[in-house]
């Protein structure tokens, strides 16, 4: 389960917006749990889109270094990066097979639906996923209703 | 010993912890006694073969191993190893089958609370 406040929700999706007709994404600082509950977000932090330029549009990828940078300013600030955000344009916010084959469980996976550079016509804009333990399948874990 | 930085997506795993110190010659020791240590890290950064994933990227004091002798690349007791995951994605392929993706029935509402 995820935490996320309706303004950090808003920035990933102009972010993601700013980001169209290419994908844009982003690391999720937070903190998780020490039992049951929610991972809390408590700050976004976009990172350039590393693909290659012609891949862009339905590609991302963030550079080793620039997660590296993303986990030691978590860190500076007792926080930790709990998962990221990345947009589909033109596609709904629903992970696809390489979503999964790329994550990992225990974080948060937020997908941002962008379409025409406004929110896209599926709805949910944007929903949250995470990875089962056994790496078969994305698991929604939440489902968003606001711009 | 080589100091090992385990990133943020790969702690859970290391019961988060940050950085570990394992014993090793090589980048190869290395990461086998890290995987020695914590056994349900394996399947994540290893593939069927005992093989680095090639989504993992390794870099030894900030240089990517590909630069150096990939995993037969030495490491002394002041090498920093770090572990670091490509963080990738994208939208479906055309007819992508998105069938094993599960979205429950009933929406799990994620708690949107304004701060």
């Amino acid at each position: 389960m995820i935490r996320i406040s309706t303004e950090l929700l808003a920035r990933i999706h102009r972010a993601s917006l700013a980001a169209y007709p290419d994908e844009g994404c982003g690391a999720l600082l937070g903190t998780f749990p020490d039992g049951p509950g929610p991972r809390d977000v408590v700050d976004i932090l976009p990172i350039p889109n590393a693909r290659e330029a012609g891949e862009q549009y339905h590609r991302f990828r963030i550079a080793p270094l620039d997660y590296q940078r993303a986990d030691d300013a978590a860190a500076a600030r007792g926080l930790d990066v709990i998962g990221f955000y990345h947009s589909h344009p033109d596609h709904p916010a629903v992970p696809s097979d390489y979503d999964r084959d790329h994550a990992f469980p225990g974080l948060s996976y937020i997908v941002v639906a962008t379409a025409g550079g406004e929110p896209g016509p599926t709805v949910p804009r944007s929903t949250s996923w995470e990875l089962a333990d056994d790496r078969s399948q994305m698991v929604q874990e939440a489902e968003f209703d606001v711009a | 010993m080589p100091h090992v930085s385990i990133p943020s997506v790969l702690r859970n795993y290391t019961d988060r912890k940050r950085e570990v110190t394992l014993p090793g010659a090589t980048v190869a020791d290395v990461v086998k006694e890290l995987t020695d240590a914590y056994p349900d890290l394996a399947p994540h950064i290893l593939d069927d073969d005992r093989k680095l994933r090639s989504y993992v990227n390794v870099f030894v004091d900030d240089v990517d191993i590909r630069q150096l002798d990939n995993q037969a690349t030495t490491v002394s007791g002041d090498s920093t190893v770090r572990l670091l995951p490509a963080i990738a994605g994208g939208a479906p392929q055309d007819g992508e089958n998105q069938a094993d993706q599960l979205r429950p029935g009933a929406p799990q509402a994620g708690e949107v609370s304004p701060r």
